[in-house]
Formats: structure tokens, C-alpha cells, sequence
């Protein structure tokens, strides 16, 4: 049975749904500008914006960056079976546009899928420590350069691996912060909801990956 | 002897009138006018006209605040001092520093603009502060110095020093006029005034004239910034309405985003790809 679940392919439908969402939004010629984060509209009562956001993206580049991992992070966590995914999903979408209306009047306009990528990658990280021990100090590594890379644009206002020449917003390493801190939150608490027993009943059932176990 | 002593009454009685003109004459209705003139400032060659275009407003807007200096021929010492200046400056940067589409407020001194510098000094100062947008204000008071039926109590001497028979009038008019300084253009203006009015001894009537005048710019400058929020509003909507007038702009390090870059996306995929391998190795 456990050969079969593991052999059995999962789609990643969250993912899907986010991924899918945000290419939908940049084709349309429109809804880019009707769903970005825009301070005076939002003000304005259109409030959907504050959640919306994320799905918008300033350029090519920048969609497909953010898009490449979040896919691929996303897909891992989903494949993986980690539970509270839509959680982690949900507070990085949902966190940084109210955060910014209340504390950072100066931004005019938002948008991106950075942090929720961004708490992906930390959500199968964290997860993944407990429950795919043997590649630990790989989880750790991407957590601590995560983790280092976010501290460092705090510091410098500037993104640390996006070129700058290339970018023609400031970057917000707030939202990467509320993507990093709400995925480690979740993961702790989905830990402890399930208890320790539990921790290796979610195995990888992708063909793609192997049985971590 | 009768016809001597009628004489010393009217002569004494014309002197009395003679000396009574000359007070009038010394304390009579004055008037001190203080100006400063956009219009002077930015065009005092009235034979140029200077042709504006088609502002282009890059988001975020960096501010000037400058008082308009006054006019040559004005004299200098009726100015507003520079304290008085900065601090009224102050009271109409806070209003636009509360905008979310304005980065920077820069004070710009008197020292900085030119008496009829017109818009090539304009130019000099968007050079030197980097600013884009610059609010002039300007000025115009004009204080009227009456005396009351309170006056005849001067000619006691102790009434000149005790008695506040010199009625002050006092009435100020501050406008701020919001100019594009590339394109020329007056994006909007707002207009504060007052109305002061006072009394004071002759001894003390200088300066109760300046009090009146730091009180008339005072509530002038109050009006002025309830004016210019309410037209700041407008001038948004107006923005929003009439694209082909105001062409608006998002400058780098306005619009702000979450990007991950290549080079992050890279080195997780190739961490996660490495442990994926690692695994497949068992």
C-alpha cells in the first residue's frame, strides 16, 4: 500500500492554481493594473488589491524567477504531502499588503510572488528537516542562506541576487520576512498538531522524487 | 486791553489748530505694504513668454518649499525674517510629506532664489536639491495704522505711554503656487488669508505692528494649509481625470515588489536538484 501511495502521482493543484493565476493575470491586458497593489485605490475601497497583489509582476524576469520557484517548491511540498501548504500560502499572500497600507505609507504600488515563494521553499525546508532527515544539512543550507539573503537586502535595501540594472522596483525584503516567519510558523505548528509519531507517514509520492523515508 | 487779549485767544486758539494739524499730520493714517510676487519672480521680463508643456510627474515627487523673494525695490528689512520663513515652510512641507506619492520635501533658503531669477534660477535650484516639483510662496500684507477718538488722551503725555489709542490693521495674503519646474507648468495653487486688528500706544506701536504682522502671516499660513490639502485632493483627481494633461510616472524605487533573482533561484534548485541526486543514490 505504501508502494502504491508513494508510486501514485499527485497533482499539485494549490500550485497549479497560484502558477496558473499569475500567468493568467499578467496575459490579460487589464487585470495587472486592477489587482496591484495600489495605495491610493486601496484607500480608495478597492481592498481586493491587498490580496492580490502577489500575482502581479513588473516584468518578465521577474515573473519568471519568482514563478520557477515557487513552482517547483510548491510542487516538492504538495508532492510531498506536507500539510498546512494552503496556510503558508494564504498568510504570504495575505499578510503583506495590509502590512504595507499600515506601515509603509511612502509604497505606492505592490506586487509580486516573492514571499510566497520565498515561504514555499522554507515550508518544504522546515517540514523536510523532521521528515527527510537524510538531506538535513541541505535543508539547513537553503534555510540559513534564505534566511542570510533576506537579512542582507534588509541591510543594504537592495536585492541581493536580483541585479540592479535589472530591476526597476525597489525590492521588499519585508515580504520576504512575513513569507520566511509564516512558513516556519506554520511548519511548527503543523509539527506539533501532528506529534511526533506522525512524522514519517508523509512520504514523497512522486515518482519524480524518491521515498524519503 | 480787551482788543490785546481777544488777539492772544485767537492767536493762541490758531496755534492750538496749527499744533493739532501737526499731530494729525505725524500721527495720522499709515500704511507699510510687504510683497513678494510670483508672477515678478518668475517673469520679470514681460516681453518672454514662456511656453509651458505637458508635465511628465515622476513618482515619487521630490519637493521644493522657497519663498518668492521680494522685489528690489521693496526694502529688505520689511521681509519675513529666515526663521520665520523655515518655519512657515515647515507647516506647508508637513502637508505634502504626508502624501504617499512624495519622497522628498526640500526647504529651500531665501539665499538660493534670485530676485526676478525667473525659471533659469528655478532650473539652478532643481539642479542643486534634485527637486522636481517646487511650491512658491508669495506674500502680500498690508498693515493700516489709525489713531482713535483714545488719540486725545496723548496730549496729557502720560495718555502717550498708557493709553492704546493707535488702532492697528492688519491684512495678509500667503498663496502657495505649485509649479512642474521642467515643464513650466502651475500644477495648482492655494491661497491663505487674514485679517488682524489691534491696538497699542505710540511708544509701543512699532512693535505691536511686528506681533500683528507674525500674527497675520501666522493664520494666513493656517488657511493656506487647509486650502492646500484641498487642493492637493483635487489636484489627484485632476491627474486622474485628465491623462493627456499630467503624464504620470513610477520611478525606480517607488513601485515596490518581491523578487527572489536568478541567482537564488538557481542555488535552491540546484540544492534541492543535489538532494534529490543524494537521494536517488540510496
Amino acid at each position: 500500500m505504501a508502494q502504491q501511495a508513494r508510486l501514485k502521482f499527485r497533482l499539485p493543484l494549490l500550485s497549479c492554481l497560484l502558477v496558473g493565476g499569475s500567468l493568467l493575470v499578467t496575459l490579460c491586458p487589464f487585470l495587472p493594473e486592477a489587482l496591484v497593489y495600489d495605495r491610493q485605490a486601496v484607500l480608495g475601497g478597492e481592498w481586493w488589491r491587498l490580496f492580490t497583489a502577489p500575482l502581479i509582476h513588473f516584468s518578465v524576469s521577474h515573473l519568471m524567477w519568482n514563478l520557477l520557484v515557487f513552482g517547483v517548491a510548491g510542487w516538492a511540498v504538495e508532492q510531498a504531502g506536507y500539510r498546512g501548504f494552503w496556510l503558508v500560502c494564504a498568510l504570504a499572500c495575505g499578510l503583506p499588503g495590509p502590512l504595507y497600507l499600515l506601515a509603509a505609507p511612502e509604497l505606492a504600488r505592490y506586487g509580486g510572488f516573492s514571499g510566497v515563494a520565498t515561504a514555499a521553499v522554507v515550508f518544504f525546508c522546515a517540514c523536510s528537516l523532521s521528515k527527510l532527515p537524510k538531506n538535513r544539512p541541505i535543508w539547513l543550507a537553503i534555510l540559513v542562506l534564505t534566511a542570510v539573503k533576506i537579512a542582507v537586502e534588509a541591510v543594504w535595501g537592495a536585492s541581493v541576487f536580483a541585479q540592479a540594472d535589472s530591476v526597476t522596483f525597489r525590492v521588499l525584503p519585508s515580504a520576504h520576512v512575513v513569507g520566511y516567519l509564516g512558513a516556519i510558523a506554520v511548519a511548527f505548528y503543523v509539527r506539533h498538531a501532528q506529534g511526533p509519531g506522525t512524522a514519517t507517514t508523509h512520504s514523497i509520492s512522486s515518482p519524480l522524487l524518491p521515498p524519503f523515508r | 486791553m480787551r482788543l490785546t487779549s481777544c488777539m492772544v485767544g485767537r492767536v493762541g486758539l490758531l496755534l492750538l489748530v496749527l499744533f493739532l494739524a501737526g499731530c494729525l499730520g505725524t500721527f495720522g493714517q499709515r500704511q507699510t505694504r510687504y510683497t513678494s510676487s510670483v508672477v515678478d519672480y518668475l517673469y520679470p521680463k514681460k516681453e518672454v513668454v514662456v511656453e509651458p508643456s505637458v508635465p511628465y510627474l515622476n513618482l515619487p515627487l521630490r519637493v521644493g518649499v522657497a519663498f518668492v523673494p521680494g522685489s528690489s525695490k521693496v526694502a529688505r528689512a520689511a521681509d519675513l525674517s529666515e526663521a520665520d520663513k523655515m518655519a512657515l515652510m515647515e507647516r506647508i512641507a508637513a502637508e505634502f510629506r504626508a502624501l504617499s506619492f512624495v519622497k522628498e520635501i526640500e526647504l529651500i533658503p531665501s539665499a538660493y532664489l534670485v530676485p526676478e531669477g525667473g525659471f533659469t534660477n528655478l532650473d539652478q535650484i532643481r539642479t542643486m536639491y534634485g527637486v522636481d516639483v517646487i511650491a512658491l510662496l508669495s506674500f502680500d500684507q498690508v498693515q493700516h495704522t489709525d489713531e482713535g477718538l483714545l488719540s486725545l488722551s496723548y496730549w496729557t503725555i502720560v495718555g502717550a505711554y498708557l493709553v492704546q489709542g493707535e488702532k492697528n490693521d492688519t491684512s495678509t495674503m500667503m498663496d502657495a503656487a505649485v509649479y512642474d519646474i521642467a515643464s513650466r507648468k502651475m500644477l495648482f495653487r492655494a491661497p491663505g488669508t487674514s485679517h488682524v486688528k489691534g491696538s497699542a500706544t505710540p511708544v509701543n506701536l512699532s512693535e505691536q505692528l511686528r506681533i500683528d504682522s507674525a500674527e497675520g502671516f501666522s493664520l494666513a499660513a493656517d488657511q493656506l494649509v487647509v486650502n492646500l490639502k484641498d487642493q492637493l485632493e483635487r489636484f489627484k483627481e485632476k491627474v486622474k481625470q485628465r491623462p493627456e494633461e499630467y503624464v504620470v510616472k513610477h520611478r525606480a524605487g517607488y513601485t515596490g515588489g518581491g523578487s527572489l533573482g536568478a541567482g537564488y533561484a538557481l542555488l535552491v534548485l540546484g540544492l534541492g536538484g543535489w538532494a534529490l541526486w543524494r537521494s536517488k543514490q540510496d
